[in-house]
């Protein structure tokens, strides 16, 4: 973990449009990150534009976790967009990993 | 200060600018999900925020994306991209069913309560967006959301509009 500090993380929510939903998770994902005293840039996208985007992990539903196959970026799925305790249990062990 | 429409653009809107008294359907009943989605976008049609084009949008993108906007249990966020004009201003409905119906998100399903949401851009709309966002991660919302009165869930909306 301790290089984390350093280079600054990078979030991407994902969803449909770019447009309702994947701010919606975003705002979870910052509150979330507020709570654990973690430092990252959370962006929103949709779903065709996240393939070109880059980040160390991904954040969506699991209707869209197929498109991020092969991408080599960690994927995080959530059934519930507006749950913390969901968000951050997931959020702590994809940060394990990363 | 000499460009006052500039002004009125940066002004942010919240939450309790979105939903109105006569935005909030409460207790009705849908055949289905694409019901639903009519029954909530019409509402706006009838406001003047969208066209019936708007409407069609949304089902089409339920086909094609599926029913990835059901984004918490019994809940969805209808919502599409739109084109042709077809939003004519930012807007928000809130409906509540009576008795829920399956939008074929096996994880959140059935689904009771549906805001839809209308956006000319991709900007316009996000301090409102967000504020809902801060409302609904507060678990006691739901509470009111499905057994409050149209006046408990203007009160509850205006509590996480900003000043």
């Amino acid at each position: 973990m301790e290089n984390k500090a350093e280079k600054e993380l990078r979030i991407l929510a994902v969803c449909g449009m770019g447009l309702g939903s994947g701010l919606v998770l975003k705002m979870t994902i910052e509150k979330v990150l507020k709570d654990l005293n973690i430092k990252a840039r959370v962006s929103v996208a949709d779903v065709v534009s996240a393939k070109s985007e880059k980040a160390d992990l991904i954040v969506t539903s699991s209707e869209f976790e197929g498109s991020f196959k092969g991408s080599g970026i960690k994927v995080i799925t959530v059934k519930n967009y507006v749950d913390a305790n969901e968000m951050k249990e997931k959020i702590i062990s994809a940060l394990e990993d990363l | 200060m000499e460009n006052t429409e500039e002004n009125k653009k940066e002004k942010l809107l919240r939450l309790s600018d979105l939903i109105k008294p006569n935005l909030i359907l409460l207790d009705l009943e849908a055949k289905d999900r694409e019901d639903a989605i009519m029954l909530g976008c019409s509402v706006l049609i009838d406001d003047g925020a969208v066209t019936k084009e708007y409407c069609e949008l949304i089902l089409k993108s339920l086909v094609e994306n599926g029913p990835y906007f059901v984004i918490a249990p019994h809940f969805a966020l209808s919502h599409a991209k739109p084109i042709n004009n077809c939003v004519k201003r930012v807007a928000m409905s809130f409906l509540r069913l009576k008795t829920p119906v399956i939008f074929g998100n096996k994880e959140n399903d059935p689904v009771d309560i549906i805001i839809t949401l209308a956006t000319p851009d991709s900007k316009i709309h996000i301090n409102a967006l967000a504020e809902l966002s801060e409302m609904l991660m507060v678990e006691e919302t739901w509470k009111v959301l499905r057994e409050g009165s149209k006046e408990e869930i203007l009160k509850l909306v205006e509590h996480f509009s900003e000043e």
